[in-house]
């Protein structure tokens, strides 16, 4: 069940490429492999904490008000991890920029949030990190292809070779979304061939994000 | 700032920095919402009209709450907060325009698109320029919304390679229009 459950947050049913959860912080914090391990690691953060509080809260909390209580859980949990990054990676920080509030309301997290209350404390927690792995991946492979080809560059060191053939739009937005295009592409095609059997929160989730028309076709292939 | 100056700012955000294309904030309801007709011009007006009512009610916040009072440090939470009453206002008003389930509109109204706006004018001066600026950023918001409804519906029925189908030939499509943009820059 674990297993099934790994190879599924990275590929089959990798919280970004298949549910297309987080675009906006991958496409945005990805042109620097740094910048893109700080988005990482705050994500992973406010995922984990997040899912913590709210399955530890989740019996207290009404079924009505579920959904905004689980949002403000969220951005308090994000307002902690800017605060912390400032103070110890303020570099990071200040690159992340209004993106990393933005990561608050960020579909993906909260998308997580909902899983969230449906089973144990010590589940929610193992598959909010699985989660957040998945988002790391994505993000590190998008990053990395950006900063390579776009400023010949890999976490800052200097890669001379490429010197010459740099394509600075890379770095651009538009950049951005076209290596996660790809990058998406690749997941799908990997992701065919892998085991895709438990499909509940992928089906959960893609409804919750205005998914559940286009996106189911692709799954019953 | 002369009103010129800030009509500029206002067209600027909609075309040169367009909050979709540009800031890569909000993509994914725009995307993830688009061809579904009248609706999804429903939400784009819901949008357009909720980012800069919220950004406005944010920075009246943050000028004469949070920054007297010394804890401008609690922006993202009070922000979400803000943001969450505006868009439950609004979900009541437009059900009725749409047949749209009103968690369905939270879900969307709620991203990243409004808070980043929110939290961008909060530090961009004066009242005027946040009307303005998130005015733009609201436009620019519902012109992505059209624009992927259009491209979706004409994409879907193309003979798409395999992988591609779906959600990476949509990025992929946005990555087009986030370069055409460019032009205007």
């Amino acid at each position: 069940m674990m297993e099934e459950r790994k190879l599924r947050s990275l590929i089959s049913g990798n919280p970004v490429a298949v549910l297309f959860l987080g675009a906006c912080p991958i496409a945005a914090a990805s042109p620097s492999v740094l910048s893109a391990l700080g988005m990482a690691g705050a994500v992973m953060a406010v995922l984990i904490v997040s899912s913590l509080l709210i399955s530890l809260f989740k019996k207290i909390i009404p079924a009505s008000v579920k959904m905004p209580a689980s949002l403000l859980i969220t951005a308090g949990v994000v307002s902690i991890v800017q605060l912390l990054m400032n103070a110890l990676l303020p570099n990071i920080f200040h690159m992340l920029g209004v993106y990393l509030a933005a990561a608050a309301v960020s579909v993906f997290i909260f998308a997580e949030a909902e899983e969230a209350d449906a089973r144990g404390v010590g589940s929610a927690v193992v598959s909010a990190f699985l989660d957040g792995l998945g988002f790391a991946v994505v993000i590190f492979v998008t990053a990395a292809f950006r900063e390579v080809f776009g400023a010949a560059s890999f976490a800052g060191f200097k890669l001379a070779f490429l010197q010459d053939f740099c394509v600075p739009v890379l770095l651009k937005t538009s950049g951005g979304l076209l290596i996660f295009a790809f990058v998406l592409a690749a997941v799908a095609a990997i992701g065919s061939h892998a085991s895709a059997e438990n499909k509940g929160f992928a089906f959960k989730a893609a409804g919750l994000c205005g998914f559940e028309n286009s996106e189911k076709e692709d799954f019953e292939q | 700032m002369t009103f010129k100056e800030l009509l500029l700012l206002m067209v600027g955000g909609i075309l040169v920095n367009n909050i979709v294309f540009e800031g890569c904030l909000g993509i994914v309801p725009s995307l993830g919402f688009a061809g579904r007709g009248k609706d999804s011009r429903v939400m784009a007006l819901a949008v357009a009209v909720i980012v800069p009512v919220s950004s406005i009610l944010c920075w009246l916040v943050n000028s004469f709450l949070l920054v007297p009072l010394g804890i401008a440090y609690m922006q993202t939470l009070v922000f979400t907060a803000v943001i969450l009453a505006v868009v439950c206002i609004a979900s009541l008003i437009f059900k009725s325009s749409a047949k749209i389930p009103p968690a369905f509109l939270l879900l969307t109204a709620l991203n990243s698109a409004v808070l980043g706006t929110a939290v961008n004018s909060a530090s961009a001066g004066g009242f005027p320029e946040v009307i303005f600026a998130s005015l733009g950023a609201g436009f620019g918001f519902a012109l992505g919304m059209i624009v992927f409804d259009e491209l979706t519906a004409k994409i879907d029925d193309k003979a798409v390679p395999g992988p591609f189908r779906g959600l990476p030939v949509r990025v992929l499509a946005a990555s087009v229009v986030s370069m055409a943009l460019l032009a205007f820059a």
